[in-house]
């Protein structure tokens, strides 16, 4: 095995690839499996769904329904007012990262599923508040009821509020505004979710009426939250926290190729961590102008106890600061995080897709496979010079029985119209339908070798890939 | 672009939300105490006012038959009753007068999310209402005692001066109204009947 982390150190021991590599630094603590199965997950979400609709319907929400106009609408009211708290809460369950989830379903999934629920808290909300409004304009009329809704009634001020900064941070949340807003300017906006749910509380204990009269009921309520407050500040907050605390330093950083550098980070912070080859981090670091910026990379050398390796690509946005850090600068460093790893292989012969700058995870795994897995890493870039690494990659799959295989130049002046169509991927790597493929890069690459490899045989269940992470 | 990209520039949006979300809550904040105490009926309080004293025999919240003397006649409003202390004044507007009030008559229970509510009314043979007066009312928790203390008090006054069930909820007290109308309908029915 070819450590590394050593190779920011001694490049020369790996550019030729035969001298004999210095001994291994003792590899990170590998991450335990998850132990929550499929079924935790769907009995925990029907007791979830059920407590909440059969509280409501235990209190008269479901005969109400039936109940008149202003009824039917006060008890739609309340309904969707606990499901837009309930769904908000799984979405913070998502992102506070517990391992446990985490470890299962990876943090894409889980920002994606974050996203669903989010819009779905939205919608949620927009019907809450409507309901809420034609419920007490049947009782009332229009204008009282805008004023007891708006502030007439004590909390309804807050929550008024705390509709609104909702509204915002979901708005802003759609895909077709948050393109058009710088990350961080998106980011600060969306940490008002938590001002919005936290000022919105006092008025689903004092007002919701399934909680106002129901002790049981509003110990459950009060406890999912404290629950779910605990699990941001412990798995969340907490490790946020722990990182600035034992920050990590960058021991070396060099480039590889024009755009693109090698960053080690080293520090005693990584010895209680737990990660593998092919995984990410947050980084950010605590540098002038930089601080309060943290954002994920691929880890390009399986880690260690001592130190993790990044390659980072100059994309002209913060990874440019990033490139340029200096040599002792401190680091905070979240993760590692990510579900491939050489475990999805299964043991099964490898073929690694890779584009541009996702040779990251790809470099890392190649140090934890064996030879049975006989590795064929297909390289795609726009031009020679954006390939990085290549002898490393080629010295390590070849050391492994497999090979590489480049498929450089623009799309259009390519030999074949489509690199990744079956015929193509078939000719090159002739048992590729019997192979484990892990796949990274930009996502044009992923949707187009996807479809080929399906094409060539390749069973779903063996096609993994990761989310570009920088 | 990276001179732009600082940190204030990224954080000024929230902090914008920030402050415009504290404006609007001084704003919007503005709970009344309770209930509104605009939401009773108009009280006519001309000389020619006609009072009429009730003076219920069961205090609230007792199920049991009720017996009540009603008072009807033209006293000067300026020297109210000085009868016993469970007395509720009330004071309607002198025009339909009633051909004859009958004697109290117990309500159903309606059940409501927050409790029973039950009304006691005095009607005439047409089903008009002459007084009327809740005498159960939801009191599991605090905040039900402190709107139905003020909020029954209420629906008794418009009931006496709207003379049927037909007045508007109020605001605050949805369940307790609609309880308190739709047993006070009932009793209205049966004198009909």
């Amino acid at each position: 095995m070819i450590a590394m982390d050593d190779i920011a150190v001694d490049r020369t021991t790996v550019t030729t690839g035969h001298a004999i590599p210095a001994p291994p630094a003792s590899p990170m603590r590998l991450p335990r499996p998850s132990r929550i199965t499929d079924n935790d997950i769907a009995a925990a979400l029907a007791a979830y769904v059920l407590v909440i609709t059969g509280m409501w319907s235990v209190h008269g929400g479901l005969a109400d329904i039936s109940g008149g106009w202003a009824s039917a609408w006060t008890s739609i009211t309340a309904l969707s007012g606990l499901y837009t708290s309930a769904v908000a809460l799984m979405a913070l369950v998502l992102v506070a990262r517990p391992k446990s989830l985490e470890r299962r379903f990876g943090l894409d999934r889980m920002f994606v599923w974050h996203r669903i629920l989010g819009d779905s808290m939205g919608l949620l909300l927009a019907l809450h508040v409507t309901a809420a409004v034609v419920a007490w304009t049947a009782d009332s009329g229009v204008k009282n009821a805008l004023i007891d809704l708006t502030g007439g009634t004590p909390y309804m001020a807050l929550a008024t509020v705390g509709a609104a900064l909702i509204g915002v941070v979901t708005i802003t949340s759609l895909k077709a505004v948050r393109q058009k807003l710088a990350y961080e300017t998106w980011y600060f906006v969306h940490m008002l979710a938590y001002v919005g749910m936290a000022i919105s509380f006092g008025h689903e204990i004092y007002l919701g009426s399934d909680l106002a009269n129901d002790n049981v009921a509003r110990w459950f309520w009060v406890g999912a939250h404290v629950v779910v407050v605990a699990l941001l500040i412990v798995s969340r907050w907490g490790r946020t926290v722990v990182a600035f605390l034992r920050p990590l330093r960058v021991s070396s950083i060099e480039h590889v190729n024009h755009d693109t550098v090698d960053i080690v980070v080293a520090g005693r912070g990584l010895r209680a961590r737990e990660g593998d080859a092919g995984q990410f981090c947050f980084v950010r670091p605590l540098a002038s102008g930089l601080w309060w910026q943290s954002h994920p990379f691929s880890m390009s050398a399986a880690p260690t106890v001592g130190r993790i390796r990044f390659t980072i690509k100059d994309r002209g946005d913060a990874t440019r600061s990033i490139t340029a850090l200096k040599p002792g600068t401190r680091v905070m460093v979240e993760g590692p995080f990510g579900v491939v790893t050489p475990d999805v292989l299964d043991g099964a012969k490898a073929l690694f897709v890779v584009g541009g700058v996702g040779v990251a995870p790809v470099l890392a795994m190649l140090e934890r496979l064996g030879p049975d897995h006989e590795p064929v890493v297909l390289y795609r870039a726009h031009s020679e010079k954006d390939l990085v690494h290549l002898d490393d990659l080629r010295a390590a799959a070849e050391r492994l029985g497999g090979r590489l295989l480049t498929l450089v130049g623009p799309t259009a002046k390519l030999a074949v119209s489509d690199p990744f169509s079956a015929r193509v991927l078939t000719a090159a790597i002739p048992d590729v339908a019997h192979r484990s493929v892990v796949m990274c890069g930009p996502d044009r690459l992923l949707h187009a070798a996807r479809a080929g490899l399906r094409a060539a045989g390749v069973p779903k269940n063996r096609i993994h890939s990761e989310h570009s992470w920088w | 672009m990276q001179r732009n990209d600082t940190f204030a520039r990224r954080v000024v949006p929230a902090l914008t939300l920030i402050g415009v979300s504290g404006g609007l809550l001084a704003a919007l904040d503005r709970p009344s105490d309770g209930l509104d105490a605009a939401v009773g009926p108009p009280l006519t309080t001309g000389t020619d006012a006609t009072t009429v004293t009730i003076v219920p025999t069961v205090a609230p919240g007792t199920d049991s038959a009720t017996t009540v003397t009603t008072v009807a006649g033209a006293q000067n409003p300026a020297t109210p009753a000085p009868t016993a202390a469970p007395v509720v004044e009330t004071t309607v507007p002198p025009a339909p007068m009633p051909v004859a009030c009958g004697g109290m008559i117990l309500g159903p229970t309606i059940d409501t999310k927050y409790g029973p509510v039950q009304v006691q009314a005095s009607v005439d043979g047409t089903g008009f209402v002459c007084s009327a007066q809740g005498v159960v009312w939801p009191t599991r928790d605090r905040e039900s005692v402190s709107i139905n203390n003020q909020a029954v008090p209420l629906l008794d006054q418009w009931a006496g001066y709207q003379h049927d069930a037909s007045f508007t909820s109020i605001s605050g007290a949805t369940y307790t109204s609609k309880a308190y109308k739709q047993s006070l309908q009932a009793i209205i029915d049966g004198a009909r009947a």
